[in-house]
């Protein structure tokens, strides 16, 4: 029997705001010691009452917009009622019926993910096992959290990964989450099945049989903590089931966890009963009700996601659809290419729009800034916003290359000492006495230097030799230290050696 | 000046006193706290008792008056809190096994608006466990009695402070109500008890019973002493988001107003069989009086008032399910199973109403009846201003007399609850007695128009007498 994989993800991301969801503490809790940013709020203390962090809600908006759901006129929060220590009122704040984006899509090469819904609500706090004794952290409880549901939609590992990696993307350009895997502030969950193929269809958000056909149960995988390890734990877990129904056995309805070290899922408790969260309207936070005016201002904030970028960029400067894509992975590149991009053009047109940019430029910027500038980003570990070159010293590099003041290959050791030091390259040049020498006097006198020291190579062009003419430019460019015109160079061979 | 005299003024006198350096805050104080060791070994009123954070707030505004410093409202004016607003430092027990050992680290907002003014702080009283209850007969500690008669509730759940306040152990209190919290022990005590608007005063700090219900006010000896309690702890909080940030206006000094004119509504569905007879002639007399005094009087109806009580059932259990999931015995030292049998009760009650399959048919649809009683409210207030109805249906009851019936007991908020669905303001002013127990008259007003409420209920007051007399315990 031929099966299809049906995948939908849970992803929560924590917003970065600078107080937590429903009190006044600090969000920034990464490695500060244990319940250091507490308050009688977010310990769920006897008469403590929440207060909504309007910056959160407005993320939350944002990421709503970015996509592409409705918000509704009317929101609010809701009590999700269970027990857990790590829940200090026994209650989580979370949306239910009314949350703040309903639908919308995000689309992964080439394919549209549906989304179900996006709602915002508090993390809990975080357990820590130790010598058989578990304490908790009250500094992550609170912080606000947006669980972003996917329908449905995805048919593989590889796409749950590219997905996920997709919603990082847009979260970050929005500037709202850190969305670092590693650190907790993106979290993914998956929910699996592997149904026969043309035996199910996908109504009002969930999965049903068609007629005559019993679904198998859908398996909920966690405890992924890295994008690899959610197209990897995807992976083993369709394999798992594939040979379970393969074998004729069947799949139990459970959450599985996986375990990074072993490579394989296992069980964490069945699932068969639903919970029940017992939600009601949260009586200490009074309902929202939106007025357009201030949603179009919010949406007017959201800056050009990745996949606008892309067609701009193809469209605009004619970059290839794949370069187009690395080059907006994060929008501090897609940035930093911009601005280099219009500052090249207006070293020859001052005043020049990104508009009207000279397609070659731009090819020229992205083999530099994916070439030279992410290459020693990365040796260096360095971020974009702790780099010292800046994009208009990049085009004012390119332009001495243009007006030949600095070879190619001079270009690259200028561009690490920009690198390095963050200086201009017409003063490293100076300094370092770099600049090309087109000076065709002293050019010549070089070259007839270069033919005198190389007879066997002097008559080896006679003899029609192309190489040999090769050898005789490097001798310049050697005697030189790779200064000379190269182009300068052959051309006076040509002539005294005529 | 003795004793004697000191624990019988009120706020207002106590004050003028102060101001002219007649008497000290701590002569007061250690008269109350005389007062509170005689008698309240018969009235169990207190919890917790804190005569050393009293005289020591006693010394400090006596220092400040030498000083000349300005004196605030209840600078040196000794108050108790109902057990259910949090205080730094003070033991806060809700009256609750559950939080017996419970030290808050923070204090109420109402609390902190009167600590600010350097109140002096007396203790906290008793009340049904968790605001549950319309007897006090629910606290896990022991049972508050009827200053009137001691063998009689003070009503509940606030009737630690009630009784404080009847039998001359405070000047003061602040207490929450909910479905009649305040204006029920009010009502069977003999003293003024107000319950402002939902948003007036913050709730920040009162651990909540429902939330959506739960509002916070003075129960005091006369209804100018209410006034400047209000007057002080209304008013937007940014950290309670719904209150309300509409400006508070001057109570105290619209209190004298004529009330020439003003228009009372009798609801007839708060004049029915169910009510005793003997409470509706007090009652009826009182609204004679209020017709002297000008008042038109205009029969109107509250066609839902009958379902207040099934919907306010609903209600309350629910949220209760809820604001009590935090003391799941891992944090505040006690397990569930110390929770009384009223709580026990509500949190299965609520718990059911919102499971999965059964929200709709109870919860909500309570929600929506909700909004026509509201609507109710609305309505009438288009046609009078104010509306004027018995607190209760009887005067105080005999301890015992109802604990083994919670249906029954659950009718006392009959009058009460049906303010709290709605969230406007209402007052209880004592209005004469029934075989030597106090009757209570309430006024209900509009959303935000306590002035209204207050001023009718000072010019009743004035007309009569029947806020100064007292009871003799024994």
């Amino acid at each position: 029997m031929k099966y299809d994989v049906i995948i939908g993800l849970e992803v929560h991301v924590q917003l970065k705001t600078r107080s937590k969801m429903f009190c006044s503490c600090s969000a920034g809790f990464w490695n500060e010691p244990p319940n250091t940013h507490v308050c009688p709020v977010c310990l769920g203390l006897p008469g403590a009452l929440p207060v909504a962090n309007q910056e959160a809600v407005k993320s939350a908006l944002k990421v709503g917009f970015a996509l592409n759901g409705q918000t509704l006129r009317q929101s609010k929060f809701d009590r999700k009622h269970y027990f857990y220590p790590d829940l200090p009122k026994g209650y989580q704040i979370s949306q239910y019926d009314l949350p703040f984006s309903v639908g919308g899509w995000v689309e992964v090469d080439g394919a549209r993910i549906g989304i179900t819904r996006a709602h915002l609500e508090e993390d809990t706090g975080k357990l820590i096992h130790v010598n058989g004794q578990s304490l908790i952290d009250f500094n992550r409880g609170g912080i606000p959290l947006m669980e972003i549901v996917s329908q449905p939609d995805i048919r593989s590992p590889e796409e749950s990964r590219l997905y996920g990696q997709k919603i990082q993307q847009i979260v970050r350009y929005l500037g709202v989450s850190d969305a670092d895997m590693e650190k907790g502030s993106l979290r993914i969950d998956a929910n699996i099945s592997l149904q026969p193929q043309g035996k199910w269809k996908v109504k009002k958000d969930r999965v049903v049989a068609l007629k005559g056909y019993t679904l198998n149960p859908k398996v909920e995988v966690k405890n992924m903590n890295s994008f690899r390890s959610v197209e990897r734990a995807l992976t083993y877990e369709v394999e798992r089931q594939l040979q379970t129904l393969s074998a004729g056995g069947k799949i139990d309805q459970e959450t599985r966890g996986w375990l990074e070290n072993k490579g394989v899922t296992v069980k964490q408790r069945t699932k068969e009963l639903a919970p029940d969260y017992r939600y009601f309207p949260e009586p200490d936070l009074p309902p929202f009700v939106f007025d357009p005016k201030d949603l179009k201002k919010i949406r007017e904030e959201i800056p050009e996601l990745p996949d606008e970028k892309i067609n701009r960029f193809v469209r605009e400067y004619a970059l290839e659809a794949k370069k187009a894509q690395i080059i907006t992975s994060s929008k501090e590149l897609a940035d930093w290419y911009e601005e280099a991009v219009v500052a090249y053009a207006q070293t020859e047109k001052p005043g020049a729009d990104y508009e009207h940019i000279d397609s070659k430029k731009a090819e020229i910027v992205y083999n530099w800034v994916s070439g030279e500038l992410l290459r020693r980003l990365n040796e260096n570990q360095t971020s974009f916003s702790a780099s010292l070159i800046t994009p208009a010293q990049l085009a004012q590099l390119l332009y001495l290359i243009d007006k030949n003041e600095v070879s190619s290959s001079t270009a690259k050791e200028v561009f690490a000492e920009m690198f390095r030091t963050g200086q201009d390259p017409q003063k490293i040049v100076s300094e370092k006495g770099l600049k090309q020498v087109s000076d065709v006097e002293r050019l010549r006198e070089t070259v007839r230097e270069v033919i005198n020291l190389n007879p066997k190579p002097v008559a080896d062009v006679a003899s029609g030799k192309a190489e040999a003419k090769g050898f005789l430019i490097g001798q310049v460019m050697k005697l030189t230290q790779g200064r000379a015109n190269p182009g300068l160079v052959s051309k006076i061979l040509d002539e005294e050696l005529k | 000046m003795i004793d004697s005299v000191l624990v019988n003024l009120t706020v207002r006198e106590s004050r003028e006193l102060l101001k002219n350096k007649k008497i000290s805050s701590t002569e007061l104080t250690k008269a109350f706290l005389a007062r509170i060791k005689a008698v309240d070994e018969k009235v169990k009123a207190f919890v917790t008792l804190t005569p050393e954070v009293a005289l020591e707030q006693a010394k400090t505004v006596d220092k400040f008056i030498q000083e000349g410093q300005e004196l605030g409202t209840f600078s040196g004016i000794p108050g108790v809190i109902k057990d259910v607003f949090v205080t730094s430092g003070v033991r806060t027990t809700a009256s609750s096994r559950i939080l017996e050992n419970f030290e808050p680290p923070y204090s109420a907002t109402a609390v902190e608006k009167l600590l600010d003014q350097r109140m002096v702080l007396l203790g906290k009283a008793n009340c049904d466990e968790f605001a549950m209850g319309a007897s006090t007969e629910n606290s896990a500690f022991f049972k508050t009695r009827n200053p009137w008669n001691l063998d009689y509730v003070p009503g509940g759940s606030s009737g630690g402070s009630a009784a404080a306040v009847a039998a001359s152990e405070a000047l003061f209190s602040i207490a929450s109500d909910t479905g009649g919290s305040v204006r029920q022990p009010a009502s069977f005590c003999g003293v003024v008890g107000l319950k402002p608007t939902y948003g007036r005063v913050s709730r920040y700090g009162l651990i909540a019973m429902a939330s959506s219900l739960d509002t916070v006010g003075p129960i005091t000896k006369n209804v100018f002493d209410s006034a400047l309690v209000l007057q002080l702890i209304a008013g937007f909080d940014p950290n309670d988001s719904t209150t309300v940030s509409k400006e508070v206006p001057d109570y105290v000094s619209t209190l004298t107003k004529p009330i020439k004119n003003l228009k009372v509504g009798l609801p007839k569905e708060y004049f029915v069989k169910g009510i005793d007879p003997k409470v509706e002639k007090v009652v009826s007399s009182a609204i004679d009086k209020l017709a002297q005094l000008g008042a038109k009087i205009i029969e109107v109806s509250l066609p839902h008032t009958q379902y207040a009580v099934p919907t306010y059932y609903i209600i309350v259990p629910s949220e209760v399910s809820s604001n009590m999931a935090r003391y799941d015995g891992i944090r505040f030292g006690q397990k569930r199973d110390k929770f009384g049998d009223e709580v026990k009760r509500r949190i299965m009650l609520g718990t059911y109403a919102l499971s999965s399959g059964y929200y709709e048919a109870y919860y909500l649809k309570a929600a929506k009846v909700r909004t026509l009683i509201k609507k109710d409210f609305e309505e009438v207030f288009k046609k009078v201003d104010v509306l004027a109805t018995p607190t209760t249906p009887t005067t105080a009851f005999k301890l015992g007399e109802k604990i083994e019936d919670p249906l029954t007991m659950y009718l006392s908020d009959v009058f009460t609850s049906p303010a709290n669905l709605a969230g406007v303001p209402a007052i209880s002013v004592p209005c004469g007695f029934v075989d030597h127990l106090p009757v209570g008259l309430q006024i209900i007003g509009p959303h935000f128009e306590e002035e209204r409420i207050l001023n009718l209920a000072y010019q009743y007051e004035q007309a009569t007498d029947w806020s100064k007399v007292k009871p003799d315990i024994k």
